[in-house]
């Protein structure tokens, strides 16, 4: 006698398991999934109305690189948007810079980044990311007197700082082919 | 009663069976995480102990723990797919370790010990007992790592100005400090009973 053993048995609870978890995860998912679309997609556009404040954004180009934004204002592209990433020292650090026709930044954001808490999470400081605003290009990192075009580095966080600054150079570059023409 | 008070202190999952010690380390830097972490397992858990407990009759020895482990881990996709829904800012901050509360051994342990040999009611006592004082005990470990590490508790200032946070207490280190220090002020409580 085993009764409560019988290969049958076993197989049966597991697959009437297995059927009744997946309807109701299915349910859920029916349920939550345009909720979380939609709370990426809000996401997305504050991030984009804070680096550079437009009527709306276009997607112009999306490669593994980077992805770009149009921002048009008025009808006319006053600048893009790019998100793009850089290795950072807790993995990849995603940054999206909003950059204006004439090529200067007009702000940046952190959207992604696993810094260490209190050195590199820093870097998502307001005062760290203000340093960008109204730099061109090739902007370098000091880590006592920056110049003209420099940042000051986050101190204890210089890879961080880096990074980031690589990532908004990057930006720039890539910002210069999809200006207004 | 006791059913319900004992995972507070007497069998705190945390603090005096030291289950789940990943979770207990990883988000505790701040209170608010810590919460968060808490609410979700408990939720997971009562319902997990609830489901289990229903069963405990028709499931087979043999395959107890494979359907264990379904139930737990449709308990948390379910949570997952709920905070990504409605508060999304707690399950970025969460991260990863909300599926990891399929593997949270609490939530296992309880499911073997318990809810597999006691009642759907007293199931879910146990469920919630554990569950809070999992909760009780992640915002005590986070409650000293938020205030010294970032100088603030729930977000807000502790101290007027001038205080220098000691961030090691937020970083990996500072929390095998801290938990280490409550057990053994926990220990020493416990032995003075014992003496006395």
């Amino acid at each position: 006698m085993n009764k409560g053993n019988s290969a049958l048995k076993m197989i049966l609870t597991l697959v009437v398991i297995a059927a009744v978890i997946a309807l109701a995860m299915s349910y859920v998912n029916r349920l939550t999934a345009p909720i979380i679309e939609q709370n990426a997609k809000d996401k997305l556009n504050q991030s984009l109305s804070e680096v550079l404040k437009a009527d709306e954004y276009t997607v112009l180009s999306e490669n593994d690189e980077a992805v770009v934004y149009g921002a048009i204002k008025e009808g006319q592209q006053i600048g893009v948007c790019v998100v793009n990433s850089a290795k950072g020292y807790g993995g990849d650090i995603k940054v999206m810079s909003g950059i204006l026709n004439d090529g200067t930044v007009s702000k940046i954001e952190i959207l992604e980044m696993s810094e260490t808490p209190g050195l590199g999470a820093n870097a998502g400081n307001e005062k760290f990311k203000a340093q960008y605003e109204g730099k061109s290009e090739n902007i370098g990192v000091s880590k006592t007197n920056p110049g003209k075009t420099d940042i000051l580095a986050i101190s204890g966080a210089t890879i961080t700082s880096k990074a980031v600054t690589e990532a908004v150079n990057d930006a720039i570059v890539i910002a210069k082919q999809w200006g207004d023409k | 009663m006791n059913n319900f008070t004992k995972g507070f202190i007497k069998e705190n999952p945390v603090l005096v069976l030291l289950l789940g010690m990943c979770p207990s380390l990883a988000t505790t830097t701040s209170v608010i995480n810590a919460v968060g972490m808490g609410l979700s397992a408990t939720a997971v858990l009562i319902c997990s102990n609830a489901v289990i407990s229903m069963l405990r009759k028709l499931i087979p020895q043999k395959v107890r723990i494979a359907s264990y482990i379904a139930i737990i881990a449709a308990f948390v996709t379910i949570v997952e797919m709920l905070l990504k829904a409605y508060l999304p800012e707690l399950s970025e901050a969460l991260g990863v370790f909300i599926p990891l509360i399929v593997v949270n051994c609490i939530i296992l342990a309880r499911a073997e010990a318990f809810a597999s040999k006691n009642e759907v009611l007293a199931s879910i006592v146990d469920g919630a007992s554990m569950g809070l004082g999992f909760t009780f005990a992640l915002i005590i470990i986070a409650t000293v790592r938020e205030i010294l590490g970032a100088g603030t508790w729930c977000g807000l200032s502790v101290f007027t100005s001038g205080y220098q946070p000691a961030t090691m207490f937020i970083l990996p280190a500072g929390g095998f400090l801290t938990l280490g220090i409550i057990l053994g002020v926990i220990n020493l409580i416990k032995e003075g009973k014992k003496n006395a």
